[in-house]
């Protein structure tokens, strides 16, 4: 047959050609300036907006004209009631894409890097991780500039800080399966008690640099002591606060920490019998939100930007999660929370020293 | 005219052009067969050039990283023990089953035939995870009821235990459950093939069961064997769903976990260690394939064509029902455990060893599939593509099979092995080469199901390939001559009897895809984000971050999807071969094909 074996000779040869050629084309893509020209014409995107609505009806009979909104959230326990909530109110699905912190900037960074941003709305405890990506271009820097209609309406505009906006702060405390743990601990200290050792479950410190804050503030108020002596308990130590939970309510430990109330009520929502107990003397970590630059959806990702602010969403999260707002229930959040120098420095030496002290 | 001898040979030699143009038929199964072996080659060359250029200039910091990466030699030997320990264990293992099946009188009709198909229904990670419910040292179940028993007799082993699956013996063990029904299905087609009077006369020559067995059957199944030792090395190394959940909780990192990590699960993405890691994968498998080819080039293959075929069976007596136990047993283990795993876990609606039986209900296997965006569409997206890309992928695999059964050219084992060769060096590779070569641009098909559609159907045609093969040798070259005798075309002898008679065994490989495609991790793990969710992704997400209730649901919704559209299609495989097959007519049925 030799009239096929020229046409396929020449097929390879073009394969061959396409991969030789096609390897200086592949890596010219950048992350997409957010940084436009500053022609003022309707259709050009401008700086800093994402969203042009003369008032809130206007935005959501646009939003709902997008079809979606895609959620990248890493706090535990409240994507479930969210998405649902949102989606009764505004007749809009939420794709919600949740990870724990560190996979979640993973995923956001790669995809941003290779030109193909998803992210409509960004939720996570790691807000250096927002100022990072707003030098990159891949987040706004000034909410007020977004587009949301009457912002910040009744969210206290004190606690707007450029690109970030509090949403929820959670303090960290002990889980412990009810069932088993009749005389639960009070205090960090009390896990130190021989009847722990080889009980507790831990949520990696590299997981999250809300952990990070935690422990460099315990370490600051307790010293090292606590530490080495939780490591010599034989810690079991999973990736994230999910599994961990998890394990918990399987019977793999007798407590766990840390616990937040969020990922408490991620179990117990399924009927599983546990508690958590917060010390005296703890940390609670931050979750901001932060917009992308140039989100799938603008006006829906404006939209549930400015429903996740709101009084309304606002309740949503906290009752799901079993933390009070920070933003118009503040007093009911623990009066001495320790504070946490790392939380401003983010000195990357710190963060290393604090993962090997736990072993990793 | 001339003299009788010239006119003839003027005549001959316009009739000799006239069969040497090759048909549309011909060129247009040529053309399928090198678009899809381009489609193969491509991403495997960016690889190997990635080892040596990256955007533009001489970088050969895939071939460096490997001694620079911390471990690397320790990760290799992990993954050979792993690999050759299972892969022994799954041959003797699936050798015997074959053998109990087929050569002796321990079979059950359909039943045991079919048995270890059941694996091929239940994804290796659903089964994963089952195993994990299962033996997990302290909540699974079985170790529950294994210490409740102890405990009965006045042996206590404490909190754990006796087993656990997080450990070499664990990983092991769920590798050999989805290695073995690979060995079974080709050992299975080797021994219904051998001829039962060779046996019958070493019988009758004195020599007893064990000795017929040693000195007469395995010889003739030994290129059998090597084809199914490639099959192993191939899918043991490629095997990505079983490791992630089972390996890195034990702490037995294997390759095919290493490299998708350093790509997915790094930010940057190390591309350079992890292409470096592919050569490694490849050399081990390209090994493996020069060492078997030569025994493999012995194969037969017996033919539908009207001969007589004796079927002799050995009588085990006594010891056929344990035989049977056998079979039974293995596909307990590895399906019916797994599977109620799984269905307790989700109808409990969390993992606990406590089962509320009066509290057990649908609504956490509703919530986690119906309610959630997330994974009801990653669920559409794998049943959408499974039905189309299957049919896509045989209809190809069944056009470049009879192109190769008919060609006696040397283009057609070119593109033979240029479509298998890729995906059997190694899948995590293949998928690797796809993000380099379609992601980005010319192509920018990130983030599309265009992508996964395309990489599932290069990473799975050898599976295809192999099930079209066995179809289209089984067409007899009588029927085929006769039909071109009676001067039909190769297009019209195509539709009118190789398809008919391929088509049972075109319908079984069409069923094989279909599972292979819904369950896909390896490529999915790799290839597949937020705008192109799949169930295989979704499943390592969940399993990352989420409730095992939620895991549970999914990977249970992937096996009811799954055993139904297999099970439907090889209804109607079974039905199309009695109506159209080559057992048309016969009132005695012999085995499904496949």
């Amino acid at each position: 047959m030799k009239t096929p074996i020229r046409l396929i000779a020449g097929v390879m040869a073009f394969a061959a050609l396409a991969a030789a050629c096609g390897d200086d084309s592949q890596e010219s893509t950048t992350a997409t300036d957010a940084t436009e020209t500053s022609d003022t014409s309707a259709t050009e995107p401008v700086e800093g907006v994402i969203c042009q609505a003369e008032d809130m009806d206007a935005l959501v009979a646009a939003a709902k004209g997008e079809g979606g909104v895609t959620f990248y959230e890493s706090p535990t326990g409240i994507d479930a009631a969210a998405a649902a909530a949102f989606q009764e109110t505004y007749g809009i699905p939420v794709n919600v894409v949740r990870a724990n912190s560190t996979d979640l900037i993973q995923r956001f960074s790669a995809e941003l890097d290779a030109g193909a941003n998803s992210a409509d709305v960004w939720l996570s405890g790691d807000d250096g991780f927002v100022e990072d990506a707003v030098e990159k271009g891949w987040m706004i820097d000034d909410l007020a500039t977004a587009g949301i209609p009457g912002f910040p309406g009744e969210y206290p505009e004190d606690l707007v800080e450029g690109p970030k906006a509090l949403l929820q702060m959670r303090p960290f405390g002990i889980a412990y399966d009810t069932t088993v743990v009749t005389d639960p601990p009070t205090t960090w200290e009390d896990l130190l008690d021989p009847k722990y050792k080889g009980e507790i479950i831990m949520a990696a410190p590299a997981g999250s640099d809300a952990y990070i804050e935690l422990w460099d503030a315990m370490l600051a108020e307790f010293g090292e002591d606590l530490i080495t002596g939780l490591v010599a308990q034989d810690l079991t130590i999973f990736d994230s606060g999910a599994p961990s939970i998890q394990a918990l309510a399987a019977g793999e430990g007798l407590v766990d920490i840390p616990a937040t109330g969020g990922l408490v009520s991620s179990i117990t929502k399924e009927g599983a019998p546990i508690e958590a107990v917060y010390p005296d003397q703890t940390y609670a970590s931050r979750f901001v939100l932060g917009m992308p630059a140039e989100p799938p959806h603008p006006n829906a990702a404006c939209l549930l930007g400015a429903w996740l602010m709101s009084p309304e969403g606002q309740t949503v999260i906290s009752d799901a999660s079993n933390v009070p707002s920070p933003v118009y229930a503040a007093d009911e959040l623990p009066a001495n929370l320790l504070e946490s120098e790392w939380a401003t420095t983010r000195d990357p030496a710190r963060k290393a020293e604090i993962i090997g002290l736990f072993g990793g | 005219m001339a003299t009788a001898t010239g006119a003839l040979t003027r005549e001959t030699r316009s009739w000799a052009r006239l069969i040497k143009r090759p048909s549309p038929f011909v060129v247009f199964s040529a053309l399928v067969g090198s678009a899809l072996a381009a489609l193969s080659i491509y991403p495997l060359s960016r690889v190997l050039l990635r080892l040596f250029y990256n955007d533009g200039e001489l970088d050969l910091s895939g071939l460096t990283s490997l001694s620079s990466q911390p471990g690397t030699v320790a990760l290799l030997v992990r993954t050979l023990t792993v690999v050759v320990v299972s892969g022994s264990i799954a041959l003797v293992v699936g050798a015997t089953m074959a053998w109990i099946n087929e050569r002796t009188d321990a079979r059950l009709g359909f039943v045991t035939d079919s048995l270890p198909l059941v694996p091929f229904m239940l994804p290796p990670i659903a089964g994963a995870i089952g195993w994990v419910l299962l033996l997990s040292p302290r909540a699974g179940y079985l170790n529950v009821f294994f210490r409740s028993v102890l405990d009965r007799i006045g042996i206590d082993v404490g909190r754990d235990g006796p087993l656990d699956i997080f450990t070499w013996y664990g990983l092991i063990l769920v590798y050999v459950l989805y290695m073995v029904p690979y060995v079974f299905v080709m050992m299975s087609a080797a021994m219904r093939n051998i001829d039962g009077s060779l046996e019958e006369q070493s019988r009758v020559c004195g020599a007893g069961l064990w000795r017929t067995v040693r000195r007469v059957t395995v010889p003739t199944v030994r290129p059998s064997v090597a084809g199914a030792v490639l099959l192993l090395a191939w899918f043991g190394f490629a095997l990505f769903s079983v490791p992630v959940i089972i390996g890195t909780r034990a702490g037995i990192e294997v390759l095919s976990v290493r490299i998708v990590n350093l790509i997915r699960f790094t930010y940057p993405a190390e591309t350079d260690a992890a292409v470096g890691l592919s050569l490694v994968v490849v050399l081990f498998v390209g090994i493996t394939w020069l060492a078997t080819r030569r025994l493999m080039r012995s194969t037969n293959f017996s033919v539908v064509g009207g001969k007589g075929h004796r079927e002799v069976r050995f009588r085990l007596g006594f010891w056929r029902w344990p035989a049977r136990m056998v079979l039974i047993g293995y596909v307990f283990v590895a399906a019916v455990l797994p599977l109620g795993a799984l269905v307790l876990v989700s109808l409990s609606g969390f993992w606990t060893p406590d089962i509320d039986w009066g509290g057990l209900s649908l609504s956490s296997f509703r919530r986690s599939i119906f309610d959630d965006v997330a994974t009801y569409g990653a669920l559409s997206n794998s049943v959408k593509l499974g039905l189309v890309g299957a049919t896509i992928a045989i209809v190809l695999a069944a056009i470049v099979a009879e192109y190769n059964r008919r060609s006696r050219g040397r283009l057609a084992p070119i593109l033979d092995g240029a479509i298998k060769l890729p995906a059997t060096l190694s899948n995590i590779v293949l998928a690797v080469g796809f993000i380099l070569a379609f992601a980005g641009p010319p192509f920018n098909l990130h983030g599309t199901l265009l992508i996964l559609l395309l990489a599932y159907i290069v990473l799975y045609m050898p599976q295809g390939s192999v099930a079209a093969d066995a179809a289209a040798s089984q067409v007899g070259k009588e029927l085929v001559e006769a039909s071109q005798v009676a001067t039909a075309s190769p297009g019209r002898t195509f539709l009118r009897i190789n398809l008919p008679l391929m088509l049972p065994g075109l319908i079984a490989g069409w069923a094989l895809m279909f599972v292979r495609f819904t369950g896909d991790l390896n490529a999915s793990a790799l290839l597949s984000g937020t705008d192109n969710r799949v169930v295989g992704s979704q499943i390592l997400q969940v399993f990352q971050t989420g409730s095992f209730a939620n895991l549970a649901s999914l990977a249970l919704a992937l096996t009811l999807v799954s055993t139904t559209i297999v099970i439907i299609m090889l209804s109607i495989s079974r039905i199309v071969s009695r109506r159209w097959g080559a057992d048309a007519g016969r009132t005695v049925p012999t085995h499904a094909s496949g």
